[in-house]
C-alpha cells in the first residue's frame, strides 16, 4: 500500500483548480462524482496535508476551510530545483539521465553525433 | 620493519597511485561495471591494509619474521605468535568495518530521506501515466530522472516528452529502468558517503566522482538491449540541450561527452567475446588484492 498519495493529489488538484478556500464537504462531494470516497477519509488526508504544510486552514463555523499554501507551479519549481541543482543529498537520492548543458556544450555534443553520420541509426 | 614498509607501499599503491590511474583510464569507460567493482575493491583493500598497519604497529610481535617467511617455514619453527594476535587483528578489522558501516549507513539514510521527500512532492505535483509506467512533471525544461525505492519511478518533464520521439523515449526509459533494477542508487550513495568522510584520500574522493558516471554508462549499456546506440546517443543530446545547466557544469558535460563517444565509437564498449578471459583474470586479481595485506601481516 502506497499510503494516501493518490487521494492527496486529488484533493490538492481540486483546491488548486478552484482557486479558493473550500471545506472537506465540498471536496468530498466533488470526489464522489468520480468515485465513492468516505468523508472521514478525506478529513484524515486533509489533516495530513495540513500537517505536511501543503494546506492551511481556518475554522468557519464548525467546519475547517482549507486552501493550498503555495501554487502548483511553486511546488513544481521547488521539485525541479531539487532535480537540477543536485545539491548534496539530492545527488545521492536521484539518478539524473543527463545534466543540462549550455549552448556551446550542446553544440559540441551534437557535433559528435554528426561526425558519426547516422550510419547505424 | 619490512612488514611495515610493505604495508606502507601497499597503502600508497591502492590509496593514491591506482585510483589516479583508474580515474583516467580508457578501459574504465569501456567496462564501467568492472571499473565500479574495482573502485570498491581498491577502497576495501586500502581499509584492510590500514587496519593491518595499525595491527602491526600495536602488536609488533605477531609475526616476527620477514614477510613471506611463512611460505617457507624453517626448522626453527613457526614465526607466528598464535591465536591472540589473530584476535587482535580481527577486532581491529571489526572496528574499522563498524566505522565504515556507520558512514555508509548514514549516507544511505540521508539519501532515503531525500527520496521520501521527493516522492511525497511528486505524488502531488506529478502526474502518473499508468499506461506507459512513468511520471510527468509540468516543466518546459527537458529532464529525465529516476526515483529509486517504493517500487521505483521514472520521471520525465513535459519538456523532455515534447522533445523526444517514441523511439528516444523508450531508450531513455530503458536506461532509467536499468538504474532501478541494478539498485545503482545504493552504489552512488555509498561512494559519496565515503568520499565525503575521507576527502583527503584519493581512493575515496575519486571513487565518489567516478561511480556516479560509471553507473550512468552501465545503464546506457543495459538500455542497448532495447535500442540502438545511436538512438540512445541522440536522446542524450536532446535532453542535455533541452535542460538547464546544473551546478556541476563542467564535470557533467564531460561525462555526457564520454558517454556519447563510447556509444558511437566502434570499440567504445568492450567487445564481450574478446574480453572474457581478460575479465576472469581481472576478477581473480580483485579477490586477491584485499587478502594480500592480511597475509603479509598475519600469515596464512
Amino acid at each position: 500500500m502506497r499510503g494516501f498519495g493518490q487521494l492527496e493529489a486529488e484533493i490538492m488538484e481540486r483546491l488548486w483548480e478552484w482557486g479558493r478556500p473550500a471545506t472537506v464537504r465540498e471536496v468530498v462531494d466533488d470526489l464522489n462524482r468520480v468515485r465513492p470516497v468516505a468523508y472521514t477519509t478525506v478529513t484524515t488526508v486533509a489533516d495530513i496535508l495540513f500537517r505536511k504544510g501543503w494546506l492551511r486552514r481556518h475554522k468557519d463555523g464548525r467546519a475547517w476551510v482549507y486552501e493550498p499554501v503555495r501554487s502548483r507551479e511553486a511546488y513544481t519549481a521547488s521539485l525541479m530545483r531539487e532535480v537540477l541543482e543536485e545539491s548534496g543529498d539530492q545527488q545521492a537520492a536521484l539518478l539524473l539521465f543527463v545534466e543540462g548543458m549550455d549552448d556551446d556544450q550542446a553544440r559540441a555534443l551534437r557535433a559528435l553525433l554528426e561526425r558519426d553520420g547516422g550510419g547505424r541509426g | 620493519m619490512s612488514i611495515l614498509l610493505l604495508l606502507a607501499g601497499y597503502l600508497a599503491a591502492v590509496g593514491w597511485l591506482a585510483p589516479r590511474r583508474l580515474a583516467g583510464s580508457a578501459w574504465s569507460v569501456r567496462a564501467p561495471r568492472s571499473a565500479a567493482a574495482t573502485w570498491a575493491v581498491l577502497a576495501l583493500s586500502w581499509a584492510v591494509a590500514a587496519v593491518m598497519t595499525v595491527h602491526v604497529l600495536a602488536l609488533p610481535g605477531h609475526l616476527r619474521a620477514r614477510p613471506g617467511r611463512w611460505l617457507a617455514p624453517t626448522a626453527t619453527g613457526s614465526p607466528l605468535e598464535g591465536a591472540a594476535g589473530h584476535h587482535h587483528a580481527l577486532s581491529l578489522g571489526a572496528l574499522a568495518l563498524a566505522a565504515a558501516a556507520c558512514v555508509v549507513g548514514a549516507g544511505l539514510l540521508r539519501a532515503a530521506r531525500a527520496r521520501a521527500r521527493h516522492r511525497e512532492m511528486l505524488d502531488v505535483v506529478g502526474r502518473r501515466d499508468r499506461a506507459r509506467g512513468w511520471w510527468v512533471v509540468e516543466d518546459e525544461r527537458a529532464a529525465v530522472w529516476c526515483l529509486p525505492g517504493d517500487g521505483g519511478r521514472v520521471v520525465l518533464t513535459r519538456g523532455a516528452l515534447e522533445r523526444l520521439d517514441a523511439e528516444h523515449r523508450s531508450a531513455v526509459v530503458a536506461h532509467e529502468r536499468a538504474h532501478l533494477r541494478g539498485r545503482h542508487h545504493l552504489a552512488v550513495a555509498a561512494a559519496k558517503a565515503l568520499g565525503d568522510a575521507l576527502p583527503w584520500l584519493p581512493v575515496a574522493r575519486l571513487m565518489a566522482h567516478q561511480v556516479p558516471v560509471l553507473v550512468e554508462m552501465a545503464a546506457d549499456d543495459a538500455a542497448l538491449r532495447h535500442c540502438t546506440p545511436r538512438v540512445l546517443a541522440e536522446a542524450l543530446c536532446v535532453v542535455a540541450a533541452g535542460g538547464r545547466p546544473g551546478g556541476t557544469l563542467a564535470a557533467g558535460a564531460h561525462a555526457a561527452v564520454q558517454r556519447v563517444r563510447r556509444l558511437l565509437q566502434p570499440g567504445g564498449r568492450l567487445p564481450p567475446a574478446l574480453a572474457l578471459p581478460v575479465r576472469l583474470g581481472w576478477w581473480a586479481a580483485l579477490v586477491a588484492l584485499p587478502v594480500a595485506p592480511v597475509l603479509v601481516a598475519c600469515g596464512p
